[in-house]
């Protein structure tokens, strides 16, 4: 079911104004925590909350900043906002429709495990993202939430937007701080997890925006009200984006736990009259396909882990049967290809090869083998063999087409016009 | 040779040893030093931290890797040195074994390792036919092959056949990247040794990876050419042929040549090298790692710098003056031609480019055979060699890795021992903070402490940081010896070890044998010239001699006739004026050197001498470290090792050279340096100072033809103020005018040369010749003067 928390009132309001988030609760839970909740207090509520990592894996908020060490040394936050799968576009809403709760958030969190600063890591294409974050911040700086003692406390706090250059590799969490550095964003070799030496060397937590989103609510409420907000082990909201062969795509935030079917069919509308679901890209064109069979799965961490697929960052593409694999996987190559780093050999190689035979198979020049081919560099690629998770995503995806629809690659084997779609009336290219 | 060296002696490996293990102690222990693990069923124990990779390789099995190198930082990039392993925390109780990157991951106790697991070599398989996807495939015209691990590995690793059926990326081949470096792109598998070793060892950072994915290149930053002294080591890091040295390409392979170690004499820190013989013909050098001088790593002059064996200019043949011009002659003729001429009051010059053991000969011909002490090596700025002679204490070049603070006064590392600023730029910032004292800024590539002055202020200035020195645990200084006795004091007074790099490379090994005029060798006083008068079987002249200055000026008088052992006064003197006078004023002068230099050319005698790499003996380095050189390649047939040349000399005077060296007990003494320079009087234009600059100077680097792209033409460095206020920009012909004469050179905008100074680059024809100011003017691109 819809539960706005995220997004309660952003189409009705400018919630980008100060006052306008103020006029609706706004920075109340800040102040609320500086005058009255010690940092472990804060820390503490976020604990009860439950609240997982929005980001894609999933880790318990708490466990990150629960592994900080004490040592002295300067802390720092990451707010990632490098949202660059295909068919994910939740955080590029949150961060042009409710900047503020994003901010306050990180001022929370910031607070929770004193942090030395905060950077928001914003993706390069976030230009207009930017600029409102930009103009947020400066106006919570002007109104006395960020910089020196904020509200009258003893709490200092800075806050810096960064524009990335444009790069799927720096939502990856060490990436992210190579190029915060300055750096070329190539992710580095883990241990050391950024926890113990991340940004500058110095330990850092890295959450997604809306991970941090959700601390404001949770401090305002309490840990205890968001953990009784969906599943015991996956509690609160999540705004899933939803796009492709639906009648109303767009972004919806449900509680944790409601059935991917009434995301599909209620909220976005359904599919389109007389055409049925083939298949969903979720995770952002990141894990495995989900069939029409698991339709009635329940959208949290654990549920989708069961059907050996990922809520990810809730990115659903939905795909009919005008929808060929082969196009469909081709479209995934051409991104992991275009977006490899380059850093280690499996990723860099191994897309460019996948990516040129799709291209063939896609453009009537298959071959025989193609598709056993393909399944080789999956096997090439993935199995942790690559420098970081990205490797692996860029295979995914792939191997559960290639295992689902394994009758549609070989017939692209043959080359000529694509096979799948041919029959059908409307050319969906 | 394989850019990766063999695996060193498993020192830190060896066997776990069964038995009872000691009880632990009762309070939190510290982890212990050294872990168990098993590598291909067999345990062995390493120290705690020794990466999968290294732990491989010490017991002697075979991993294949790109990426990884131990002079730099893991990357873990190529994952091909894929290897299984199994043991908490890598793999959960109850999971298999997994594959994982050997370079990327330390050894822990109980580490199970299988190097040649069907899943470990089914990765490695898979990622070395990605590695040549992209590849050229044209190993028959690289000049890697052979030698090639990128052939090697996929030999012994890769598949057989691969399964690539698409087209190729396209890249830039054979794409000159500055003055020693060929890159091809398309042969580049992106490892990533050259980005990091230039970030992490030069700090240059110019080599930099461009683009993304598998368009990802290998680049400068911006297109410029490749700027900087260190280039050649990408080379032999670069595990393929994408990084080729322009010298050597399609040269050789590596079957074709004789290696033979030796030590580069191009400067003075004796970096240690092996020279690729093919047939007679040097064809390269490849680095030979010393901890003790070169750290591993080697400069472009060094490894470049054997094109003059074979240069066109070189002397084959002694010159005789006759009639005003130099016709050869036969070395008998020219020998006693040389003898005749010396044989009353002559004074001999230079000696710092000998070997010891002909510095020692030359020692002994200048006391039994020209009977005098008027013998100085000191012919350019530096005005003594070892810090041990004029009071001070000496360091040696890895001290600098372990200095807390190091100063340097006003000398240039980069410049004089290229390879020991490698050194500095590694710890600098880190351990070591710097500090940069004088007119020009020395120290470009990390954070330091700059004090700009006058040459005559750095006494004081020196004096000032007695506080910081006192509070530095273990400070060194760097000085090069230009000044004189006022500085030097100052220098003791700070209590510092001291490391002088030299002018000339041999300038330590001709010091102690005593090639100035005030010791014998071994730094003996003169009294005790009777000593060596006995084992070198004549007498020695005990009354002081003059030295370098004295000489000059005393030509035309006393000095009746000069004898210059490969040095040239006219481009290193300071006073260019004093040192031209003088070679025109003396009635007889003898040069030896290996070019028809300018002095040579106004000698009566001229003697071909056969150069380093051409003869055998031993170089004594910038901190006293004696290393054995050889004969590597013969030279040009008519020409002579400077030590036949002494024997000749001595034999035509009728003395007889000792091989042995006198064994004396007493104290050494210490040299007179000196008063030092004073200040240059105000006057018009700007005060001239002249630095030394890497490939400027130097007797054979003037004459190399590998040097040819380096050589450009004389630059003058002026701060940007100053280029301004002379309405000067970037690249301008000057005329820089001095008294009556003048030189052409092109504008440099420094920001390092403090305002009011002109700085030239010494050894370089004319420079010697200017006065302490000059007026800088525009040149007119019809007119061409100096």
């Amino acid at each position: 079911m819809i539960r706005r928390i995220l997004t309660e009132g952003i189409d009705e309001f400018d919630m980008t104004r100060l006052d306008v988030y103020r006029s609706r609760g706004g920075y109340q839970a800040l102040a609320k925590a500086l005058r009255t909740m010690s940092p472990d207090d804060v820390a503490d509520e976020v604990k009860t909350s439950g609240l997982r990592g929005r980001g894609g894996a999933g880790v318990a908020a708490s466990f990150k900043w629960s592994t900080l060490p004490a040592d002295g040394r300067p802390r720092y936050l990451i707010l990632n906002g490098d949202e660059s799968e295909p068919g994910s576009f939740s955080g590029r809403m949150l961060i042009q429709k409710n900047p503020h709760m994003i901010i306050e958030g990180a001022l929370l969190s910031a607070y929770a495990c004193r942090m030395a600063r905060v950077f928001i890591y914003l993706r390069g294409e976030f230009y207009e993202g930017a600029e409102i974050m930009r103009r947020a911040v400066e106006e919570a700086r002007a109104a006395g939430f960020i910089g020196e003692r904020i509200l009258g406390t003893d709490f200092s706090q800075e806050v810096v937007v960064h524009r990335g250059a444009g790069a799927y590799i720096c939502g990856e969490e060490t990436a992210i701080m190579e190029s915060l550095e300055g750096k070329r964003g190539h992710p580095r070799t883990k241990p050391p997890f950024p926890t113990a030496a991340g940004l500058y060397g110095m330990p850092t937590v890295i959450n997604n925006v809306e991970t941090i989103a959700n601390v404001a609510p949770i401090v305002a409420n309490g840990g205890a009200w968001f953990a009784a907000i969906g599943p015991e082990k996956s509690p609160g909201t999540k705004v899933c984006s939803v796009s492709g062969r639906v009648r109303r795509p767009g972004n919806y935030e449900i509680e944790m736990g409601t059935p991917l079917r009434e995301l599909i069919e209620e909220h976005a509308g359904g599919l389109e009259p007389g055409h049925e679901l083939k298949f969903i890209l979720p995770a952002g064109a990141s894990s495995a396909l989900i069939q029409p069979k698991n339709l009635d799965v329940s959208l949290d961490y654990d549920s989708l882990g069961a059907i050996r697929s990922m809520l990810g960052s809730a990115g659903m593409l939905v795909c009919d049967e005008r929808d060929c694999a082969v196009h469909v996987a081709y479209l995934g190559a051409r991104f992991y290809h275009h977006e490899s780093c380059g850093k280690c050999t499996p990723c860099r190689e191994g897309t460019g090869w996948t990516e040129r035979v799709l291209h063939r198979m896609e453009h009537g020049l298959g071959r025989s083998g193609d598709t056993r081919r393909l399944e080789e560099l999956c096997r090439g690629i993935g199995g942790r063999k690559c420098l970081c998770l990205l490797g692996d995503f860029s295979v995914t995806y792939l191997q559960s087409a290639l295992a689902n629809f394994h009758d549609e690659f070989e017939a692209h084997e043959h080359g000529g016009p694509c096979p799948v779609t041919a029959a059908l009336e409307v050319s969906v290219r | 040779m394989s850019s990766n060296p063999p695996a060193q002696s498993p020192a830190g490996a060896r066997p776990a040893v069964d038995g009872p293990r000691p009880a632990a102690p009762a309070v939190s222990p510290p982890p212990p030093a050294t872990v168990t693990c098993t590598i291909d069923g067999k345990p062995y124990t390493f120290p705690r931290g020794t990466l999968i990779v290294n732990a491989v390789r010490q017991v002697g099995h075979p991993i294949p890797y790109y990426c990884y190198h131990q002079k730099l930082a893991p990357v873990g990039a190529c994952r091909v040195c894929m290897v299984s392993v199994l043991g908490a925390p890598l793999t959960r109780p109850g999971m298999g074994p997994i594959v994982t990157t050997g370079c990327t991951t330390p050894v822990f106790e109980g580490l199970e390792i299988e190097t040649m697991s069907e899943a470990a070599k089914l990765a490695r398989k898979q990622v070395l036919q990605f590695l040549l996807i992209n590849h050229p495939l044209d190993c028959p015209v690289c000049d890697k092959g052979g030698e090639c691990d990128l052939q090697d590995f996929t030999l012994g690793y890769g598949p057989g056949v691969s399964e690539f059926a698409e087209r190729k990326i396209l890249r830039r081949k054979a794409d000159d990247l500055g003055p020693f470096l060929v890159l091809d792109q398309e042969r580049c598998i992106l490892c990533q040794r050259c980005v990091r070793y230039e970030n992490e060892v030069t700090g240059e950072q110019n080599l930099v990876l461009k683009e993304r994915g598998d368009r990802t290149v290998i680049d400068t930053g911006r297109g410029e050419p490749y700027s900087g002294y260190f280039s050649g080591n990408n080379t032999e890091l670069c595990p393929v042929g994408a990084l080729t040295s322009r010298t050597y390409r399609f040269k050789a392979r590596p079957w074709d040549v004789r290696p033979v170690a030796t030590v580069c004499q191009g400067c003075a820190v004796g970096c240690n090298a092996t020279v690729n013989l093919r047939g007679d013909r040097i064809v390269r050098l490849l680095l030979r790692d010393n901890p003790q001088t070169d750290g591993g790593w080697l400069c472009d002059r060094g490894r470049y710098g054997f094109g003059h064996t074979t240069a066109p200019a070189r002397l084959d043949r002694p010159l005789i003056k006759r009639n005003g011009e130099l016709v050869a002659a036969s070395w008998e003729d020219a020998v006693s031609a040389a003898a005749a001429g010396l044989r009353q009051g002559a004074a001999v010059l230079g000696g710092g480019r000998l070997t010891d053991e002909e510095a020692l000969l030359l020692s002994q011909l200048v006391r039994v055979g020209l009977k005098t002490n008027d013998v100085d090596w000191r012919v350019g700025y530096q005005t003594f060699a070892a810090p041990e002679a004029v009071g001070m204490q000496g360091a040696q070049i890895g001290d600098i890795d372990g200095a807390d603070l190091v100063l340097l006064c006003d000398t240039s590392l980069l410049e004089e021992a290229p390879v020991v600023e490698i050194r500095l730029r590694r710890s600098a910032g880190r351990n070591t903070s710097v500090i940069d004292l004088g007119p020009v800024r020395n120290f470009r590539h990390g954070p330091s402490r700059r004090i700009a002055c006058a040459p005559e202020d750095l006494p004081a200035r020196i004096a000032a940081l007695t506080p910081d020195f006192q509070a530095a645990k273990s400070p060194l200084i760097v000085w090069d010896g230009r000044g004189g006795e006022a500085l030097a004091e100052a220098i003791r007074g700070l209590g510092a070890r001291v490391l002088v790099p030299a002018e000339f490379n041999n300038a330590r090994g001709a010091e102690i044998a005593g090639l100035v005029p005030d010791a014998l060798p071994g730094y003996h006083r003169l009294d005790e010239a009777a000593v060596f008068s006995k084992a070198w079987g004549a007498a020695v002249p005990s009354a002081t001699g003059r030295h370098t200055q004295a000489i000059l000026a005393a030509t035309g008088g006393d000095v009746q006739a000069l004898y210059l052992v490969g040095a040239n006064p006219l481009r290193t003197f300071p006073d260019g004026a004093l040192a031209a006078a003088a070679l025109d004023r003396v009635g007889f002068l003898v040069v030896q050197d290996l070019f028809l230099t300018e002095a040579a050319h106004r000698a009566d005698v001229v003697l071909p001498a056969l150069g380093p790499l051409e003869k055998e003996g031993h170089v004594t380095n910038m901190s006293g470290v004696r290393q054995a050189v050889r004969r590597i390649v013969s030279g040009p047939s008519g020409a002579k090792a400077d030590g036949e040349i002494f024997r000749l000399l001595a034999a035509a005077l009728g003395a007889t050279l000792a091989d042995v060296p006198a064994e004396v007990a007493s104290e050494p003494v210490r040299l007179r340096l000196p008063a030092g320079s004073a200040s240059t009087p105000p006057g018009e234009g700007l005060r001239l100072i002249v630095r030394p600059a890497l490939f400027a100077g130097g007797g054979t680097a003037a004459h190399d033809p590998n040097f040819d792209p380096v050589r450009g033409g004389t630059v003058v460095r002026l701060h940007p103020e100053d280029a301004a206020e002379l309405q000067l920009a970037e690249g301008d012909a000057v005329h820089l005018q001095s008294g009556g004469t003048a030189l052409r050179a092109v504008v440099s905008k420094d920001g390092g040369v403090a305002r009011g100074y002109a700085v030239l680059a010494a050894h370089v024809a004319g420079v010697q010749g200017l006065g302490p100011r000059v007026r800088v003017a525009p040149a007119r691109a019809e007119v061409t003067v100096g």
